[in-house]
């Protein structure tokens, strides 16, 4: 009973690296750590989205570049079969239009993959408990891409909302999201909820567009 | 647009070509008629005289006629006789002036042999002899006198193909340069730059490509030559120029099918690749007969006119076929036959008119300006071409580029990770000296610059982050992380839309450098709590302002700064930027870059890993 008690506390992660050095770094990592348990490790995406589904880890780590599929295309599948699943972009240096295009097909964040350990691991359980890391560049970028086909739909769904924009302009002028929260006298938990849910909407906003897009055409 | 105001640049070199109407001479030269022709060859007395020379009085054998040039022609016969008796205005001549006439030659003055092109001999086979002006002198006190020209050819038409003319001798020198100054310059331009083209080319490539052009400027310019009368006063070899006016005219239509082929629709390309390999072929079996001496009738070039003429006319109408798609190319070269005609039509008046603009009225002398204008506005298209060339090359090399760092970076990034992930790991234990964790962790730091220091290149490297808003949120991003590391509070500043213009590798690069360099100031030196990073976009400039509200300094004593500073404006100043700092102690500091953006060209997107030194 109690160890079944402490697997349900695991936070089972699925990784998606080619690497394999990378990949089984990652996996001692997250074996050895406390909290965390590797359910599946794939070195390209059609392995991924092939057996994914069936192992239901609360996380998914994918490098951005993958052979084949890339990374990209791989969160937009595994969102549309488990649309409640988070998935984090592991990449190698901050290239801030693959970051934003996986950010649209659904991604909840991204890790640098020299990101130090122990700051890894608390950055899956922020993840986890609803954190949303969102920089100036991307914050610029979800606004435009919001402003640039304006109205599309009005159904408020896939629209930012007043404080949405408010906390986007205040991040892409550099403001930390403490000092958001001073600013906006509002918790800091608060802050990171409305990103979360930019987040959704960029990913709804950006499969109208693409729905848009694709019916023009 | 384009076209006309390439049209006005070369506007002084068209008018240059009216020059030869300015400089045209009327006819201030005596014409005689009187005069008398004979088929056949004179008969030898017991002495070895022509007995024709001595013959008096105007008999029924020799028939009159007004001008020599209009003797009727009748095939077959080699030798023709032509006389003229001098009266007194053309006695008083010191010179007479013939243009094109057959083979050979002598000219008498009663039985006195003044002057003789080619040798007389029995029975054999004439040589080409070739067409040349001849300027005679007549001996003083001939009046009264009969001139006579016995003449021999093996061609099929013979004879005398222009006016024969009294003067002086000076006045026909004068009447030639005149004539033929503009044309003899030209046909040296034309070779001149041939030869250059094809030297350039050789060590630049494109020479198979340019090939065409390079035999139209070269033998285009011997035609010209040899159609200047000017060019026998200083070269006198009439077989050379004979060979260098038909030859050339058929290796210059060559030259210039091949050509043309290289700028039409490659579509037509087969059906113009034959016509230019047909004429080379013609080309071939006529040099073949004259060399061999089995045919002399390389000059006659009516055929080969009839062809290009249909060639050409055929060609226009590809080239129309081409232009009306919308083929940039295709249009100018219309113009250039639009210009080609206005010339020729020039020929047309001038011949109609019989104006002497050249002392031999056979000769087109606009059609030689008109191929000129023609290889200026290829050479435009070609010249265009090969710029756009460039820049194609340019774009592969930085797609090139690009994909070259993204595959380094990627793979070294994945080995500085694992560097990284060991280190990392090793840190975990517990039995380790404090040496031993020190230098774990230089080991990680320095596998973290080099990826960010990669990522950078990497961001700067690739052509689609040339944009300002690309620029522009990568600087404030940068910015936001340096100093949130420093702890210092960070603000940007910056228009919610970019406009949509281009900015360089150079531009950006030193910057970007120039902030960095600047930030790393104020953490170092300012104490400050707040910077403010301003960005903004005038018409043609860019205008980063940093401002921090630090502690300051003397703004006269900079030495402590020194090197920083002059780094920064070094940078500012190699993109034509200017750089300001403003500070007192205690009251912060203001830096203002102002950058132009238009300066970026060709040449600078070419410098991809600029000296940083």
């Amino acid at each position: 009973m109690i160890s079944f008690d402490k697997k349900k506390k695991m936070i089972r992660v699925a990784l998606v690296e080619d690497d394999d050095k990378i990949r089984n770094n990652l996996i001692d990592l997250l074996e050895g750590s406390d909290g965390f348990r590797c359910v599946g490790a794939y070195p390209n995406a059609e392995d991924a989205l092939e057996d994914i589904p069936g192992k239901a880890p609360d996380i998914v780590l994918m490098d951005i570049n993958l052979p084949g599929i890339d990374g990209i295309e791989c969160t937009q599948r595994l969102k549309m079969k488990m649309p409640e699943l988070l998935i984090v972009m592991l990449t190698v240096y901050e290239d801030v239009n693959k970051i934003f295009n996986s950010l649209q097909a659904g991604a909840v964040g991204y890790l640098l993959k020299l990101t130090p350990h122990q700051e890894l691991l608390s950055s899956l359980k922020d993840v986890l408990q609803g954190g949303s890391p969102m920089s100036a560049q991307i914050a610029r970028k979800v606004v435009q891409s919001f402003h640039e086909e304006p109205k599309q739909n009005k159904s408020g769904e896939s629209s930012l909302t007043m404080r949405e924009e408010e906390i986007l302009e205040l991040l892409s002028k550099g403001y930390l999201y403490k000092e958001i929260a001073s600013e906006l006298v509002i918790s800091p938990d608060t802050v990171h909820n409305h990103l979360r849910k930019i987040y959704e909407k960029l990913q709804v906003h950006s499969r109208t567009e693409a729905v848009v897009k694709y019916l023009k055409n | 647009m384009k076209l006309i105001k390439s049209f006005l640049y070369t506007l002084p070199f068209y008018l240059s070509f009216l020059s030869p109407m300015i400089l045209a001479v009327e006819k201030s030269v005596i014409e005689v008629g009187g005069w008398q022709y004979r088929w056949g060859d004179s008969p030898v007395d017991e002495d070895g005289k022509l007995t024709w020379l001595s013959e008096s009085g105007y008999d029924k054998v020799w028939y009159h006629i007004n001008k020599p040039s209009k003797i009727p022609i009748i095939p077959g016969k080699r030798d023709l006789w032509i006389r003229l008796r001098l009266g007194n205005h053309n006695a008083a001549s010191s010179a007479i002036f013939c243009n094109r006439i057959e083979k050979i030659f002598e000219v008498y003055v009663d039985t006195n042999r003044i002057y003789n092109f080619g040798k007389f001999t029995s029975g054999e086979k004439i040589p080409l002899m070739g067409f040349a002006w001849h300027l005679i002198k007549l001996p003083e006190n001939s009046s009264g006198k009969t001139l006579f020209f016995r003449i021999r050819s093996d061609s099929k038409y013979m004879g005398v193909y222009s006016e024969i003319r009294f003067g002086s001798d000076e006045s026909f020198i004068s009447e030639i340069i005149k004539a033929n100054l503009s044309k003899t310059i030209l046909g040296v331009i034309f070779i001149f730059s041939g030869i250059v083209l094809a030297i350039t080319l050789m060590f630049i490539g494109h020479f198979r490509q340019f090939l065409g052009a390079i035999i139209f400027m070269t033998t285009g310019g011997f035609w010209t030559l040899a159609n200047s009368n000017l060019t026998q006063i200083y070269f006198y070899a009439p077989r050379v120029i004979y060979y260098a006016d038909h030859l050339g005219l058929f290796a210059s239509a060559v030259g210039f099918f091949m050509l043309v082929v290289e700028i039409i629709d490659p579509k037509y390309k087969r059906i113009f690749t034959r016509i230019y390999q047909l004429l080379i072929g013609y080309f071939v079996v006529v040099l073949f007969l004259d060399i061999t001496g089995i045919s002399d009738n390389i000059d006659t070039v009516a055929p080969f006119l009839a062809f290009i003429t249909i060639a050409v006319l055929v060609l226009i109408y590809f080239i129309f076929l081409s232009a009306r798609k919308g083929n940039h190319e295709a249009k100018i070269l219309l113009v250039a036959f639009a210009v080609y005609a206005l010339f020729a039509f020039l020929d047309i008046i001038n011949y109609f008119q019989n104006v002497v603009v050249n002392l031999d009225p056979y000769e087109m002398q606009f059609a030689h300006y008109g191929g000129f204008t023609f290889l200026i506005f290829i050479a435009w298209i070609f010249i265009s071409r090969y710029i756009e060339m460039n820049k194609q090359m340019i774009l592969a090399q930085v797609n090139e580029r690009t994909r070259i760092a993204r595959d380094l970076h990627d793979e070294i990034g994945s080995r500085l990770t694992e560097i990284k992930m060991v280190s990392e790991s090793f840190k975990q234990r517990n039995n380790l000296t404090e040496d031993e964790q020190t230098k774990l962790e230089e080991l990680s730091s320095a596998s973290d610059e080099v990826v960010s220091t990669f990522g950078e290149i990497v961001w700067a490297l690739n052509p689609t982050n040339d944009t300002l808003e690309e620029f522009g949120s990568y600087l404030s991003q940068s910015a936001i992380n340096f100093l949130q590391k420093a702890n210092v509070r960070c603000r940007i500043d910056m228009p919610p839309v970019f406009p949509e213009t281009k900015i360089s590798y150079e531009v950006r690069r030193n910057i970007i450098l120039a902030v960095k360099e600047s930030l790393n100031n104020i953490v170092k030196h300012a104490d400050a709590s707040l910077v403010t990073m301003q960005l903004t976009v005038t018409k043609n400039d860019l205008l980063v302002s940093i401002v921090d509200d630090g502690c300051g300094f003397d703004s006269n004593n900079t030495r402590k700064y020194g090197n920083g500073l002059k780094n920064i404006e070094r940078r500012i100043k190699s993109i034509h930027g200017s750089y300001s700092i403003n500070t007192k102690i205690n009251e912060g500091t203001r830096i203002k870059m102002e950058v132009p953006l238009q300066i970026n060209n060709l040449f600078t997107q070419t410098g991809y890993f600029p000296n940083d030194n």
